[in-house]
């Protein structure tokens, strides 16, 4: 990977629920957001999910991604207090040049892009040739993973489309996720049947096919996105919620195979076993410490966010003192 | 004394704790003893993850890792603490002063021994920061348990096991859990029994 992140800083004025940003929010190669209900996790990654462009489509999406995100919001302006102009300002960095991207988003029309502060309408081809990547990739480069069903449903199409169904069975995503999900669940699957959408288990004497929609809510979601993760390769893996559904042996296992990848995560969460997961993926998994922060959000009376980052460490020192560190952020904005 | 786990406004101390399970509710039951001058935050976890790798394999603590916790809130503005940590785990006060010191990076300025290898109170700084830290050692050989037992061995005269299970056992036979017991027990009793934390409250109170 490169050294540079695919995001490093992002700054929010008037989305959503933000008024802005007490100081603009700093990512690492993985970033776990914690916080209450309606503090902004949802928020930021929707932000980041319109990396490069809010108006390209993603593969699976007829749609661009800011229709997507404003689509999960039933259509409503995705502009604070619903009127006047959003404006969002990241840090993006690929192939070791750093870009000022800033997005405007005004209801009435599709958001502005900037690039280094020159307004950029050039189709997504020029966006490539600047990011220096190729037009798939710069499809391809983020990945979001909002907490809705609706989704789940949309992600299965793209599995199931001839093409992309041929490019996960080559790269051999159809056997490395039935072992990897194999590892949680006291069953043994040894392929994922992408035409069919099952899962081949082995039994000593037999061998079952099992429809992936018959599996458990959270081994049937872990499925689907682990097969599309490992085959459009992003830049950048955005996951609202992630333990939803997921049994703390799925957190480890998921936690485990995002971190060793490539790619840069930035995930939300609401769960004590994510952060205890994180803090055993310390002993003896290769991960270096230090590319892992927790950022404690919390929104203040006017709508201000502000965040306390903890590092590795300072997260494995308050949960070894049986703190929870879900809990803390308000009284460290109290100090 | 409020012992409250989520707080809207700046606590007078932060209360670290190993493994243990019962603290919080000992120390809110004492606390409500006291009067609500003085605000105790214990933002608790659900589960203490300790005690769940524990189970999973043994795992040798060290008493003094708790104060870690004391490097992050003080790099992060707050300077006083209460740490609660279980008898099993401590050897010598020298040994925590050692580590506060080497580990912790806090410079001492004094100790002031509230009761022998029982309670202490520290005064120091972290960095240009002053900081104040009591600490209490449950337990006369392993754990709060052996001061729950102590206590019901007070109120009820009927000497059980310093264990988990049994204690709830007993408490449950009499109509009370620990919360109950403490709150229907009188002061002199709390404080025979659960000697280090009462000394440090008592000290909170008045100071």
């Amino acid at each position: 990977m490169n050294n540079c992140l695919f995001v490093s800083q992002l700054n929010i004025e008037e989305f959503r629920g933000i008024k802005r940003c007490k100081e603009p929010i700093k990512f690492s190669k993985f970033t776990v957001l914690v916080g209450r209900n309606c503090s902004g996790k949802s928020t930021i990654l929707e932000a980041l999910s319109f990396l490069p462009d809010p108006d390209i489509n993603d593969p699976f999406r007829k749609t661009s991604k800011y229709t997507f995100v404003k689509d999960l919001h039933s259509g409503k302006p995705l502009v604070y207090g619903y009127s006047g102009t959003a404006k969002l300002e990241y840090l993006s960095c690929s192939k070791d040049i750093t870009r000022n991207v800033r997005i405007n988003i005004r209801d009435e029309k599709s958001p502005d892009l900037f690039i280094d502060e020159k307004e950029f309408g050039e189709p997504v081809g020029k966006l490539a040739e600047l990011m220096k990547m190729n037009k798939e990739e710069i499809q391809n480069c983020v990945f979001f993973i909002p907490n809705s069903t609706d989704f789940m449903r949309k992600i299965e199409n793209l599995i199931i489309n001839e093409n992309f169904r041929d490019k996960i069975n080559k790269i051999g995503a159809n056997l490395s996720v039935a072992r990897a999900v194999s590892n949680c669940i006291h069953e043994k699957f040894t392929e994922v049947i992408v035409e069919t959408l099952s899962v081949r288990k082995e039994l000593p004497d037999k061998v079952f096919y099992i429809k992936l929609s018959d599996l458990g809510d959270g081994i049937e979601k872990a499925i689907k996105i682990m097969l599309i993760l490992e085959t459009l390769k992003p830049k950048l893996v955005i996951w609202d919620d992630f333990e939803s559904s997921a049994h703390p042996s799925l957190i480890e296992i998921l936690l485990n195979w995002l971190i060793k990848k490539d790619w840069q995560v930035v995930i939300s969460t609401h769960s004590i076993d994510v952060l205890y997961e994180l803090i055993d993926m310390k002993d003896g998994k290769n991960v270096n410490t230090e590319d892992v922060t927790v950022l404690l959000l919390e929104k203040m009376d006017d709508d201000v966010l502000v965040y306390e980052k903890l590092s590795f460490d300072e997260l494995e020192d308050l949960i070894i003192a049986n703190q929870d560190p879900r809990i803390v952020s308000k009284v460290l904005q109290l100090r | 004394m409020h012992v409250i786990r989520e707080a809207d406004q700046k606590p007078d101390f932060i209360v670290l704790t190993g493994d243990g399970k019962r603290e919080f509710d000992v120390l809110r039951a004492l606390g409500e003893k006291y009067d609500g001058r003085r605000t105790l935050w214990f933002p608790k976890a659900p589960l203490s993850y300790l005690k769940l790798k524990m189970k999973e394999k043994p795992v040798r603590l060290s008493g003094q890792s708790v104060y870690n916790a004391i490097r992050t809130y003080a790099g992060k503005g707050y300077c006083k603490f209460l740490v609660l940590y279980d008898k099993e785990y401590y050897e010598d006060f020298n040994k925590d002063k050692m580590y506060l010191e080497n580990e912790v990076r806090i410079q001492i300025i004094e100790i002031i021994t509230l009761i022998e290898d029982k309670a202490f109170q520290l005064r120091g700084k972290f960095g240009s920061r002053d900081i104040e830290i009591f600490i209490s050692i449950q337990g006369d050989k392993k754990d709060i348990n052996e001061e729950i037992s102590r206590l019901i061995r007070l109120k009820y005269n009927e000497g059980i096991e310093p264990d988990d299970k049994i204690i709830k056992m007993f408490l449950r036979e009499k109509g009370e859990d620990v919360k109950k017991l403490i709150k229907n027990s009188n002061k002199r009793h709390l404080q025979e029994a659960f000697k280090g934390i009462c000394k440090i409250l008592d000290v909170l109170h008045f100071s």
